[in-house]
């Protein structure tokens, strides 16, 4: 994946963004309650089946949410049951969590719900920077779940965290031991991290927390596309500088899950819901019809020219020789980044630099 | 409530089962003690319907992932609480058939392990099976690969441990003449890798066992019946799933077990579409763990409309019975085990507000009421009897009504004058001879109409794969044209499997046609043979043809599960860049091709297996049964003639058993 640097793409960009922690895994393992109790609050819906709610995306701010549609629409909503699933294709949501302040958190649907195509939860992957995969101690790291994660970009694979959830539900401690041992002898491949959490036990979600905080300021800048929508929602909900929140986290409350009702979505749209377009990940990463070419890119087209880029090799051979061609005496500083597809370790020193 | 009132209150539910063995055994009996007495033209297919009867066994297989409970529910299921062996990780390794009060019983043998032979232990080690087969085809180096590495790691391991041993395994079988657990342990368990040691046993021939059979007598439960428990799928050791997945078409009956953590994923709803390729209203679905929910009874209204929604939006018969509980309730109730795990029991008290749960003994009681485990073998019952119990009822009925039919022929053709009889010139030989002549045309005629079925079932199918192709690669460019060369992107195999089945079904039917015509023709020529050499007049309407079998269901079809999984084989083919940004517009031509190739790769094995495995066994047994037809009705023209050729008397007391038997089968 090649991007443009971010200095280069929009002046709002000076600020530094935070990191963002997407939170995957089959549906019904947790990962919402365990967002809820990393914020330590009810911040979103939970259900036993499969809930019913688009990606979420959590950032640091006063109470507001925004419904972003396909055409990447937002338009700024009182709560998640004015929401459809199928028309939406994720929310911003912003709350006065303190772990908000450290990093974004995205909430997805469930993988393998037979009722919400997998592209509901893939389009979110382009946007994070750190993925943690839960998956439920009483049938924990499946096929199904081992294929989805054999196809993930390679950069999340990096850091990512396994958790293995409801821990508290292998009452013997012996059982949970095998569990643990199963899951490390056929996952650590895969994750950085594997932790068993019972999502009950607050020990557990502050060693999590502590956890996520670390990795996410050890990241330095992230691998994720921007999303300037988020950046200017993010901006237009801050809290007032000097009125920082102190002592408990006033509760908000939303809806469990309800289909969204029209006469109450038409007055927030004529009561200034705010329209502002969206770039999609693939606007921002891929080349569009007619663009200008820039050196980059004219260096990009001559590496990959004739290649089959659907073969992984081929491309990590095209990718080095743009390096190259960048990192050539002509090539200025601030040559493009890498954080795609390859992963491999010159890749990661890239990105740390 | 005491022991004894729980196990009786347990088995309960199978009452319907033991009364339809009882109508089953009253035909046994009318038909031994007529064979007694029976014409000698008729021992054979009398024989061949006590057989049938004697080997009657229906089979019902537990399924489902891994992890979802399915060995402990089979223990809640005969009330031996600790008989197959659980643990928290994936465990079943092997099909292990619980033989009920069986008659077959091997002499002194209670549990028979079968091992692989030579050759099905090479074909799996070289390929992976035909999981590794598939994968390799579909350009997934990787799974390919990787199935591949497991499968070569299980051998490794497995011919180390078992040493010089293995030679003499290979292909054979262990017999013990007792149950106990570490025995089973030895042959139908993982094991766990990480318990070493010499005094480690679990699982020492997991990987080379085939099959496994365990014969329980256990008073109370039915007779007869088979409950197989299966290796989970989604396992991530890949090959135990095609195993199970293999085995799905020897049972009728399929109890798919749910977890209600995680009910219905899209794994369930692939395993749901193999199944129901067999026959929808033999799938029972039982949401299994509900003990480990914080409120079961609000969460089951949740999951049942959830349920519910979900399998009519993937297009499932409305009618699949859906039941709730948990095995760990009934084994519970049925242990010695003195206490239950805390949450278990809080959620035990929330089903039963007015009850006092203060004794082990209350607990108890309420947990068997609230393991739906009555509900289960009721349900079982249900359909084991009005299925396919019903269907062989009706089958047999046919055959002795035919037998009856002859018996009395013979027996009335006794009371024919000697004048009518001075007219008869044909001897034995020349019968012998016209009705072999009869069934030689008839299955010319037979052979050569399955023959054209049969190419037509290839064009079929064919075309099939064709269209599917074509209009794969049409969803493909229209997904291209809104979305462009971005997101992921999928084709239903729904529609192939669809149009291959309708084939299949179609020509299946018309293959019962020609069998019908072939019975018409021996019929029709039997009866002009009778009238126009012996002057013998039959009234061939009221003669039952057998029952030609159900044909095999097409399980080939489903049986391909990386068919069905979104994020999979076929729909990453277009996923090769996770965001599909470096596919330019060139490259979707070459993607196509790909694409078709892959399908046709895919699909051309299926079409085969489907004639190979599907069709060809189907005409054959149509075949045998016409045969065995013909020939029945031969020796019954022989008899004829002997029976007018001799002087007899025996024929009042014999008209009578006939008539005994005639009142069992009806």
């Amino acid at each position: 994946m090649i991007r443009k640097r971010s200095s280069r793409s929009a002046p709002s960009a000076t600020l530094p963004r935070k990191p963002r922690v997407l939170v995957a895994g089959e549906f019904s393992t947790g990962k919402t309650f365990l967002i809820n109790e990393l914020a330590g609050d009810d911040v979103l819906p939970s259900n036993v089946t499969a809930t019913a709610l688009p990606s979420v995306w959590l950032v640091h701010g006063e109470p507001a949410l925004m419904k972003v549609d396909a055409r990447g629409q937002g338009l700024e909503i009182e709560s998640l049951a004015e929401v459809d699933a199928d028309e939406t294709h994720y929310c911003i949501l912003s709350h006065p969590s303190p772990i908000l302040e450290h990093f974004h958190i995205i909430d997805t649907p469930g993988n393998s719900d037979p009722n919400m195509s997998a592209e509901s939860w893939q389009r979110m992957l382009g946007f994070a920077d750190l993925v943690v995969w839960c998956t439920n101690a009483t049938q924990a790291w499946r096929q199904s779940e081992k294929a989805v994660w054999n196809a993930m970009p390679a950069r999340l694979k990096l850091d990512a965290l396994l958790v293995v959830t409801h821990a508290d539900l292998l009452t013997d401690p012996r059982d949970a031991e095998k569990v643990r041992r199963r899951v490390e002898r056929e996952a650590a491949p895969f994750f950085e991290e594997i932790r068993m959490a019972s999502l009950l036990d607050r020990a557990d979600i502050d060693g999590l927390s502590k956890v996520l905080s670390r990795v996410t300021s050890e990241m330095g800048e992230g691998t994720g596309s921007r999303n300037e929508l988020v950046e200017s929602f993010v901006a237009s909900h801050a809290p007032a500088p000097g009125k920082k929140r102190s002592g408990p986290v006033l509760p908000l409350i939303w809806p469990r899950r309800a289909k969204g009702s029209a006469a109450h979505a038409a007055t927030q749209d004529s009561e200034g819901g705010a329209i502002v377009p969206l770039r999609t990940p693939a606007q921002d990463c891929g080349t569009t019809a007619g663009a200008k070419v820039g050196p980059a890119r004219a260096a990009w087209e001559n590496a990959s020219r004739g290649i089959d880029k659907t073969d992984p090799k081929a491309l990590l051979n095209a990718v080095e020789a743009l390096i190259a061609a960048l990192d050539a005496p002509q090539a200025q500083p601030s040559g493009p980044r890498v954080g795609g597809s390859a992963g491999t370790s010159q890749n990661r020193a890239g990105r740390e630099e | 409530m005491s022991k004894s009132l729980l196990k009786q209150k347990h088995s309960k539910g199978f009452e319907v089962l033991d009364e339809y063995w009882a109508r089953l055994d009253a035909l046994e009996e009318a038909v031994e003690v007529f064979s007694d007495s029976a014409l000698s033209f008729v021992e054979e297919p009398i024989e061949r319907v006590l057989e049938k009867i004697r080997a009657y066994e229906p089979s019902v297989s537990v399924i489902g992932q891994v992890k979802a409970g399915k060995s402990t529910l089979l223990n809640a299921l005969i009330g031996e609480t600790s008989l197959l062996p659980t643990d928290v990780n994936p465990w079943t390794s092997v099909i292990t058939a619980l033989h009920l009060n069986s008659r077959h019983r091997p002499p002194g043998t209670r549990a028979l392990f079968r091992f692989f032979d030579q050759h099905e232990w090479d074909r799996l080690v070289a390929t992976g099976g035909r999981l590794g087969e598939m994968a390799a085809r579909a350009g997934y180096e990787g799974e390919a690969e990787e199935v591949r590495s497991q499968v070569i790691r299980m051998r490794e391991t497995t011919e180390a441990r078992l040493g010089e041993e293995f030679e003499t395994l290979i292909g054979s079988s262990h017999a013990y003449p007792d149950l106990n657990d570490d025995i089973i342990n030895r042959y139908i368990c993982y094991g766990d890798p990480s318990e070493v040691g010499e005094d480690v046993t679990e699982g020492v021939y997991a990987d080379l066992t085939k099959t496994a059979d365990l014969y329980l007598d256990v008073e109370g439960l039915p007779r007869g019946l088979c409950l197989r428990d299966t290796p989970g799928v989604n396992d991530t050791f890949m090959m135990r799933e095609q195993i199970t997945l293999n085995a799905i078409s020897d049972s009728r009956v399929c109890v798919v077990v749910l977890s209600a953590h995680q009910a219905l994923s899209t794994v369930d709803v692939a395993v749901l579409r193999i199944i129901c390729a067999v026959e929808a209203r033999e799938v029972l679905i039982f949401v299994n763990r509900i003990d480990e929910l914080a409120d079961p009874k609000s969460e089951e209204e949740k999951i049942r409309t959830s349920l519910r929604r979900t399998l009519a939006r993937q297009g499932f018969d409305d009618e699949i019975e859906i039941l709730f509980g948990s095995g760990y309730w009934a084994n519970f109730a049925l242990s010695d085990s003195e206490a239950m795990a805390p949450r278990s029991r809080e959620a035990l008290a929330t089903l039963h507000p007015d009850k006092d749960l203060a004794t082990v003994e209350a607990v108890r009681e309420a947990s068997l009421d609230s393991s739906g485990i009555v509900q289960l073998h009721l349900a079982i019952a249900r359909r084991v009897v009005e299925g396919q119990g019903a269907a062989f009822l009706k089958d047999l009925e046919a055959e002795v009504e035919t037998i009856i039919e002859m018996s009395e022929m013979v027996d009335n053709a006794v009371e024919v004058s000697d004048e009518r009889l001075a007219g008869i010139s044909l001897t034995k030989a020349d019968m012998v001879q016209k009705v072999a002549d009869t069934l030689q045309t008839v299955m010319e005629g037979f052979d050569e109409a399955a023959d054209e079925l049969r190419a037509q079932l290839f064009e079929r199918l064919e075309r099939a794969q064709e269209t599917f192709a074509d209009s794969a690669i049409d969803a493909l460019q229209s997904h291209v044209a809104v979305f462009g060369e971005t997101g992921s992107w999928d084709h239903d195999p729904m529609g192939l499997r669809m149009a291959m089945k309708g084939a299949y079904s179609s020509v299946c039917g018309k293959l019962r046609g020609e069998g019908e015509t072939a019975f018409e023709k021996v019929v029709d020529q039997v009866e002009a043979l009778l009238a126009e050499e012996l002057g013998v007049v039959r009234k061939g309407d009221t003669i039952d043809f057998p029952e030609q079998p159900q044909h095999k269901p097409p399980t080939v079809l489903a049986r391909t599960i990386s068919l069905d999984l979104g994020g999979s084989w076929w729909s990453r083919i277009w996923d090769v860049a996770p965001t599909g940004k470096f596919l330019r517009a060139r490259r979707s031509r070459r993607i196509e091709s790909k694409y078709r190739e892959l399908i046709e790769a895919e699909t051309a094995p299926l079409i085969h297996e489907l004639i190979d495995q599907c069709f060809d066994p189907a005409v054959a047994t149509t075949r045998e049964i016409v045969t065995t037809f013909a020939l029945d009705q031969g020796r019954f023209c022989e008899a004829l003639l002997e029976r007018m050729m001799e002087d007899s008397s025996q024929a009042e007391e014999h008209s009578a058993r006939i008539k005994e038997l005639r009142r069992a089968s009806a």
